[in-house]
């Protein structure tokens, strides 16, 4: 691992393959610190998901290294994977109930994330009460409860309408202005990723390696406005194109 | 309140089949047989009404049929628990490791291809003719169910649940607590639902053939046959199977209460 504290994760090479089968992402390194909100795209099976679930330790690497604090991890599924005999405040509480730590002493913390993603009125609701994006809030609020350094959040606004997407993209930008994690972000959209990130790397096709690391260049806090700004669009383009090149 | 067309077939409609099915009953006990065959075979409903309901002395009429309906309520309520318990214990050491599973599950099988009358004589020389050869004739017919449905359960939850459990490096007592038990809950009571009916059955059986004790509802009903007391006798096999819907309308209720947030929970009472 880095000298450097404010890195939150770091692949030193990493490569996986399946017994058996061809490599699935070849040479990664990467790193990302707090406050950096990193982006991934790339064609499907290009080994996004992958690269995220090594980095929260669900997979081993075969080669290289993944450095990252374990205990500090807020992971956010494709689908908000919610126990459906919990209400949304004790789906919130799982995580800190997990690490075992005491309801009491997470109580405030739940109250202020339960405020942070607006789920006040609805905290007693069970999760088939809740609409798709308010299901998805209890899950980033979940992970939210226990302050983690570094967000992994692979799609998790694919299932969405693009109105709740924005919403959402707005919601997850402000939590992260205020609460300066390190992100890792898999999407499949070029505008998202280009609204949320510091930066963008592009994969390539399977074997997964990366293709091009894209800055861009806003400041946070950003505008809603700023999915129509020109230089906005140009972003949108270079990364489109890049991502275009990797299908060839 | 407005009680919609739909709704009111809906209660009509089984009201009619009752109504059709009473008159086919009339039908043949007065036209296709003679008083004396009637009163053996097939008595007509009010005769069964009147000499099994609405009679109550200490050997005649609904008092003895109750008494001993309770007798093998009773036997049926232990075999289930003692089915549960054991059934649901077996399906959580199963559901540790595939071995475990393996080593287990065919003699699980095998109790329940077992035909329960084979095990008669074996029951009786091990626990005698009485109260217990009974509830272990229910357990032996109540258990499969209970295993097989909860390890279904255990074995079916979610791969990304559990992989969140992953996340947090829990215990494997935590995850069969936190996780899987209760998302195994439906299934569980699936099995329990079957198997609360299968051991009133067993309760029933075992009254005909571990006669020593109390008397059951079984054997009961084997008495009257016996005795050409047929209006009862009917009455007696009305009451037991009143009690085995009661037991699945029960159990259907509980687990649509307790089960009122898991997804699989719509279906109807009956």
């Amino acid at each position: 691992m880095t000298t450097d504290p404010s890195i939150v994760l770091d692949f030193n090479r990493v490569s996986k393959a399946f017994t058996d089968g061809p490599p699935i992402i070849s040479d990664i390194s990467l790193t990302v610190a707090r406050g950096q909100f990193l982006s991934i795209v790339g064609p499907s099976g290009c080994g996004k998901s992958t690269l995220l679930r090594i980095a929260a330790g669900l997979e081993k690497p075969t080669e290289g290294i993944c450095g990252v604090d374990n205990n500090s991890i807020g992971y956010v599924f494709q689908d908000p994977t919610l126990l459906p005999w919990r209400n949304a405040r004790s789906n919130i509480n799982l995580f800190a109930e997990l690490q075992l730590i005491d309801k009491l002493v997470v109580k405030d913390r739940v109250d202020d994330v339960v405020e942070l993603v607006g789920l006040r009125e609805h905290q007693e609701k069970y999760p088939r009460q809740l609409s798709g994006g308010m299901r998805m809030r209890v899950s980033l609020a979940r992970s939210l409860v226990l302050r983690p350094q570094l967000f992994l959040l692979d799609e998790p606004f694919s299932a969405l309408d693009e109105i709740n997407r924005q919403r959402l993209n707005d919601e997850i930008l402000q939590i992260f202005v205020q609460e300066q994690f390190g992100v890792l972000f898999v999407t499949h959209s070029v505008a998202e990723a280009v609204y949320l990130s510091s930066e963008i790397i592009v994969m390539s096709a399977p074997p997964g390696e990366i293709k091009k690391r894209i800055k861009v260049p806003f400041a946070y806090p950003r505008d809603p406005d700023l999915r129509y700004d020109p230089l906005f669009a140009s972003v949108a383009l270079e990364v489109s194109q890049s991502l275009r090149e990797t299908q060839i | 309140m407005k009680v919609s067309r739909s709704h009111v077939i809906r209660v009509v409609s089984p009201i009619i089949t009752f109504g059709m099915a009473l008159s086919v009953w009339y039908f043949i006990s007065y036209f296709v047989m003679n008083a004396n065959r009637r009163s053996v075979a097939l008595p007509a409903p009010h005769d069964v009404l009147q000499h099994g309901f609405l009679t109550w002395e200490q050997n005649r009429g609904l008092q003895p049929i109750l008494r001993a309906m309770l007798i093998t309520g009773r036997v049926a309520l232990i075999g289930l628990i003692v089915a549960a318990v054991l059934g649901f214990a077996i399906a959580v050491v199963m559901n540790i490791a595939k071995p475990l599973e393996w080593s287990l599950y065919p003699y699980a099988v095998i109790v329940q291809t077992l035909p329960i009358l084979a095990l008669v004589p074996i029951i009786k020389i091990w626990f005698g003719s009485n109260l217990t050869s009974r509830t272990v004739a229910c357990v032996l017919v109540a258990i499969f169910p209970i295993i097989t449905n909860a390890l279904f359960g255990l074995q079916s939850t979610d791969k990304s649940l559990h992989e969140l459990f992953s996340l947090h490096k829990v215990s494997r007592f935590t995850r069969l607590r936190k996780l899987e038990i209760p998302s195994a809950m439906p299934s569980i009571f699936t099995g329990l639902r079957i198997a609360a009916g299968g051991s009133v059955i067993g309760a029933i059986v075992g009254d005909f053939f571990f006669r020593q004790g109390a008397i059951g509802i079984g054997r009961l009903i084997d008495n009257y046959q016996k005795e050409g007391r047929t209006t009862e006798l009917f009455a007696a096999a009305i009451v037991s199977s009143l009690f085995g819907v009661m037991i699945f309308v029960g159990f259907s209720f509980l687990s649509k209460v307790v089960l009122k947030h898991w997804h699989e929970t719509t279906e109807r009472v009956l």
